[in-house]
């Protein structure tokens, strides 16, 4: 073999150093051979052409060209390692995991939790962020918006004919498509529920490039025709079982007989990455009842589509707006009524909203996201180093082991590929068990989500390749984590010694275990941090049902109704509201009831700005009192007469509203705020008899609620204060009092109302509950009543505090799990300590040290590496507290118990796993430990 | 390693090495073939045991001073699996391989 190295110029020959390099992934079982065969390939080629006098740089090349064919040779012969080395670490490293289940066990827990928690947050983001709208190439779908250039935030929604203009021209979208989202009741049977559906235009599912699973999509005309046409969603579908004949049937949305068209593909989400409607009706579908019916739809003045643009291939953001601005210019000069200084710009879609402005919420989602995942990071470090603690200790048990193998001729490179090899076993074992466990949790958090949120869901978080990816990426970096440190150390022992020594005789076993406590520092810090986070969160949780919102919560429920879903119009639901609050009101058990728009802590509340009456409308840009006309916002609700007593707020001064109120428009223009802005409008002053005006949706100033934005005429009108009320809380979120305006219900109709109830003391919530559904059934039996619910049923089942909650709920596991390691790896390290030094303490003993002496050293150093864990913990803890200051609920970053009860629970712990092994220590009989020598 | 069809290249290279054309460079040469094609087809079919391989005798290697060669020989099995794919790939049949050769090497 040796007899080709008479070649003295091997640098000089680039194609055999690449036969070299090359050889090092053969096999090595084959590579001598390998190496051969190739060598003398290369050199007989090269010593023929030198024959012929050939060998110029040509040739030469021509030689490394053909070297290069090795290389593929040796991929191929990649798989036959399986049968070598690498499927003997494997065969191996499963029997040394067998040999000791309890150490698997809790090794693959421990990494399931990690990796799992992992899994599940990026799963959630995933679905969040990530996976693309529904239809093809959705990265060129873009949301289109329309300002008044001369105003700020002052994005509208747009008008049908705007939408046809700008359809018509097809200079910056491929296609362009409106929708509007709307509420719809479909009765089936005796009952009513109520749908997300959204208004269409025909062109909806090309533009999104999707095939209906059934049926026809809208046509042209039944957009502007009014036509009794609906396509409903795949999952409305499979929910009625499926049936083969769905298309063609009939069905009654808000009163009205439609005939099914289509279905809509599988999983087909819209503009909205996992929010799907259940519903789709073409834009002619008027809902009635709703404001009036409201203008037509060929009418300049209704602002009411979202659009959607496909933009034209290779066309950029800016482009498409430097053509927009055209556009916008040539339209201003067609219609100067209602688009003068209207610019229509493009942006991209929101991933969570639907809005008149254009949102990146994708900075917010991340930085959420981001958070989340950090915590989950820390949790699965925590699980390495306590891993790697571990395995450091069976690496000092297993000492012998590896020197025996390493004097039989092992070398270092083997003996550390066989950890690396048993570590990565470790890995995937956690990352299959972690894979089932955030699969399990999803299913759960979905579920549970579904049931708390006011709108349909489509949150398909199941893990698809990029999760499966990204948990055999974490996976292998916590092999990298837990088990490379490990592993170099065994690679570096020192044969002899390790082979003269006896069990636990180890003289260097102070300084062996410096590197473990490093470990232990780390994990009992990150513990910390942990469950600082948790009980932060977690208190806010507890703050949040806790909370005293300045009303009685317990004994008042409300009914959830919508006439408009019936099919009634404004004067029939007027009516039958008031025959029913009337009726309501004389059941037995019943103090008060009133009508209201919102319910304290609903889903939605309705923002309002809201100036004095005599200051300059629209709001000077400058202003910077209220006085000199700057908006105060305030949450807006329209309520019927009684409505204060019913939620039992005290009122100030003045009075609630009249019954007469209620009869029609032609009642006075009334208004009832809170002391909060009365403060704020007329600070120090007397507010009662005063007049306000509304002076449109705050959505800019108070992103948490919805706009609500007054048609034109009801700007000009103001309001006359007629009573003031203490203020109360109606959200969870933001806390704090905010200004509250309340409008009587003959002012602003809406058709989806909540009838509130409050029950008299003494009087069962149930039973009045279902008393009053009945009355509504005999009053009239398709009403739809849509929700029932005690107000303290209502706040704990909201999505507030379900957030809260499930934050509780996530931080408080990661929380426990942080703890439950950091007493196994507390306990693990002096475990460790005691079994190395059972020599020495058996001397100490001998030489007259009692058990209180041996007790105190262990305990000691035990203790005095939680004490810096701690120091250094609740640094860390105040990072990341500080960090989260956004998402805490009522609670400081720095809330003292929080902190002091979490370091005390892990001091505890520590305590306890410093306390047992030193226990142990205390019964070392100095005679046997003597004997070990 | 499966045994069975045979791809039109490794019929190719088969065919080579019955012919007498008996070493790496020597097939690629002469069939035309990538080096890439070769090396990982002649492991195959040495799997396969339609082909052995065997080292050149040290002795031959140092009289003409370079390394030993590593020479591939049909087995009974690969000639009758040669025939069989030869008449699959007709076209093969009428190529003629030349037995009287003197190798040279080529320049790409």
């Amino acid at each position: 073999v040796a007899a080709y190295s008479y070649d003295k110029r091997f640098f000089a020959k680039p194609h055999i150093w690449f036969i070299a390099l090359v050889g090092v992934i053969v096999p090595r079982r084959l590579r001598a051979d390998w190496r051969q065969e190739w060598e003398a390939e290369l050199r007989c080629r090269e010593q023929l052409l030198a024959e012929w006098d050939r060998l110029d740089w040509r040739s030469k090349l021509d030689l490394l060209q053909r070297s290069l064919s090795a290389f593929w040779d040796a991929l191929w012969l990649q798989p036959q390692r399986l049968e070598d080395e690498m499927f003997q670490d494997l065969r191996y490293g499963v029997r040394m995991l067998f040999k000791s289940p309890g150490f698997t066990t809790v090794a693959v827990l421990t990494l399931a939790l990690g990796i799992g928690a992992n899994t599940v947050i990026f799963g959630l983001i995933n679905t969040v962020l990530l996976k693309p709208l529904s239809g093809r190439e959705p990265e060129r779908l873009i949301g289109v918006y329309s300002h008044d250039t001369t105003r700020a935030d002052s994005y509208r929604l747009f008008s049908h004919p705007n939408y046809t203009d700008l359809r018509a021209q097809q200079v910056v979208f491929d296609d362009l498509l409106a929708t509007n989202l709307f509420g719809a009741g479909v009765t089936e049977g005796e009952t009513t529920r109520s749908v997300t559906a959204v208004k269409v235009s025909s062109n909806y599912f090309s533009v999104f490039g999707v095939q209906l699973a059934q049926g026809r999509p809208f046509l042209t005309q039944e957009e502007t025709q009014p036509a009794p046409v609906a396509i409903v969603s795949y999952r409305w579908w499979q929910q009625r079982g499926a049936p083969p004949d769905l298309v063609g049937q009939s069905m009654r949305v808000n009163g009205r007989l439609l005939t099914v068209v289509g279905i809509a593909p599988q999983g087909f989400t819209g503009a909205i990455s996992f929010f799907s409607p259940d519903l789709f009706l073409p834009l002619s579908f008027d809902q009635p009842g709703s404001a009036g019916g409201g203008p037509p739809l060929q009418d300049r003045n209704r602002h009411d589509l979202m659009l959607v643009g496909r933009l034209k291939r290779g066309l950029t953001l800016d482009e498409a707006n430097a053509r927009l601005k055209i556009l916008s210019a040539q339209l201003a000069e067609a219609y100067p009524g209602t688009n003068r200084d209207q610019l229509i710009t493009v942006a991209p879609l929101p991933r969570l909203a639907i809005s008149s402005a254009p949102r990146n919420d994708r900075g917010q989602i991340a930085a959420i996201s981001a958070l989340a995942l950090s915590l989950s990071c820390a949790v699965l470090l925590i699980a390495c180093l306590n891993l790697a603690n571990m395995l450091l200790a069976r690496g000092a048990a297993r000492r012998k082991e590896f020197a025996v193998r390493l004097a039989l001729g092992a070398r270092a490179g083997r003996l550390a590929r066989q950890l690396l090899t048993e570590g990565f076993l470790l890995a995937a074992l956690g990352g299959v068990a972690g894979l089932a466990l955030s699969a399990l949790a999803i299913d759960w958090l979905t579920d549970s989500l579904e049931q708390v949120m006011p709108v349909s869901l489509n949150l398909d978080a199941r893990p698809d390749l990029r999760v499966l990816g990204v948990t055999l990426g974490f996976s292998l970096l916590a092999t990298l984590f837990f088990a490379l440190g490990p592993a170099l150390k065994a690679v570096r022992l020192d044969v002899s010694t390790s082979l003269k020594e006896g069990p636990g005789g180890d003289a260097r076993a102070s300084r062996q275990w410096r590197p473990r406590n490093l470990l232990v520092i780390g994990q009992v810090a990150l513990s910390l941090c942990l469950l600082v986070a948790a009980g932060l969160v977690g208190r806010g949780a507890f703050q949040a049902i806790r909370i005293d919102p300045g009303f009685d919560l317990d004994r008042a429920f409300y009914l959830q109704l919508d006439g408009g879903l019936a099919g009634y119009d404004e004067e029939q639901t007027r009516q039958l509201y008031n025959r029913l609050t009337e009726r309501v009101r004389s059941l037995p058990g019943v103090e008060a009831a009133s009508l209201a728009l919102t319910p304290p802590f609903g889903e939605f509340t309705f923002g309002q700005r809201v100036q004095p009456g005599g200051a300059p409308y629209p709001p000077p840009p400058d202003a910077a009192t209220a006085a000199q006309g700057r908006p105060v916002a305030a949450h807006y609700n329209v309520v019927g007469p009684d409505f204060f007593r019913t939620l039992g707020i005290p009122l100030r001064r003045g009075r609630e509203f009249r019954q007469t109120e209620l009869a029609g428009t032609g009642a006075p223009r009334e208004v009832i705020i809170s002391t909060t802005l009365a403060e704020k409008l007329w600070p120090g002053e007397e507010a009662l008899a005063r007049t306000i005006r509304l002076a449109g949706g705050s959505d800019a100033d108070d992103p948490g609620t919805g706009a609500f934005i007054p048609s034109e005429g009801r700007l000009q009108q103001t309001f006359e204060v007629v009573g003031i009320i203490q203020p109360y809380r109606d959200q969870l979120l933001p806390p704090g009092d905010h200004p509250l305006v309340f409008v009587p219900f003959s002012q602003d109709y809406h058709a989806a109302m909540h009838l509130l109830v409050r029950v008299s003391p003494g009087a069962s919530v149930d039973t009045v509950l279902r008393a009053a559904r009945e009355e509504a059934r005999r009053l009239d039996a398709i009403l739809p009543v849509l929700t029932m619910k005690s107000l303290r049923l209502h706040l704990e089942t909201s999505l507030g505090v379900w957030l809260l909650h499930i934050s509780a709920l996530l931080f408080g596991t990661f929380g426990a799990v942080a703890l439950l390691m950091s007493l196994i790896g507390v306990y693990g390290v002096n475990a460790y300590l005691v079994a190395q030094r059972t020599r020495e303490i058996g001397i100490r003993m001998a030489l007259g040290a009692d058990r209180r002496v041996v007790l105190r050293l262990f305990l000691r150093e035990g203790l005095a590496l939680t004490g810096v864990s701690l120091g250094l913990g609740l640094v860390l803890a105040g990072l990341v507290a500080q960090m989260m200051r956004g998402i805490l609920f009522e609670v400081s970053p720095f809330d003292p118990l929080v902190f002091g009860a979490a370091s005390a629970l892990l001091a505890f712990t520590a305590l306890i796993a410093c306390w047992l092994p030193a226990r142990r220590a205390t019964k070392v009989d100095p005679l046997i430990a003597l004997r070990h020598e | 390693m499966g045994k069975g069809f045979l791809s039109f290249a490794a019929t190719v290279i088969l065919q080579a090495v019955g012919s007498g054309y008996r070493y790496g460079f020597d097939i690629i040469d002469m069939t035309g073939l990538p080096g890439g094609t070769v090396y990982p087809a002649l492991r195959r079919l040495e799997g396969s045991g339609y082909v052995v391989s065997k080292w050149e005798d040290q002795i031959v290697a140092q009289a003409a001073q370079r390394p030993p060669r590593k020479y591939y020989e049909l087995t009974r099995e690969g000639r009758e699996a040669l025939e069989e794919a030869v008449k699959r790939y007709r076209l093969l049949e009428q190529t003629e391989l030349n037995k009287d050769r003197d190798p040279k090497p080529s320049r790409a």
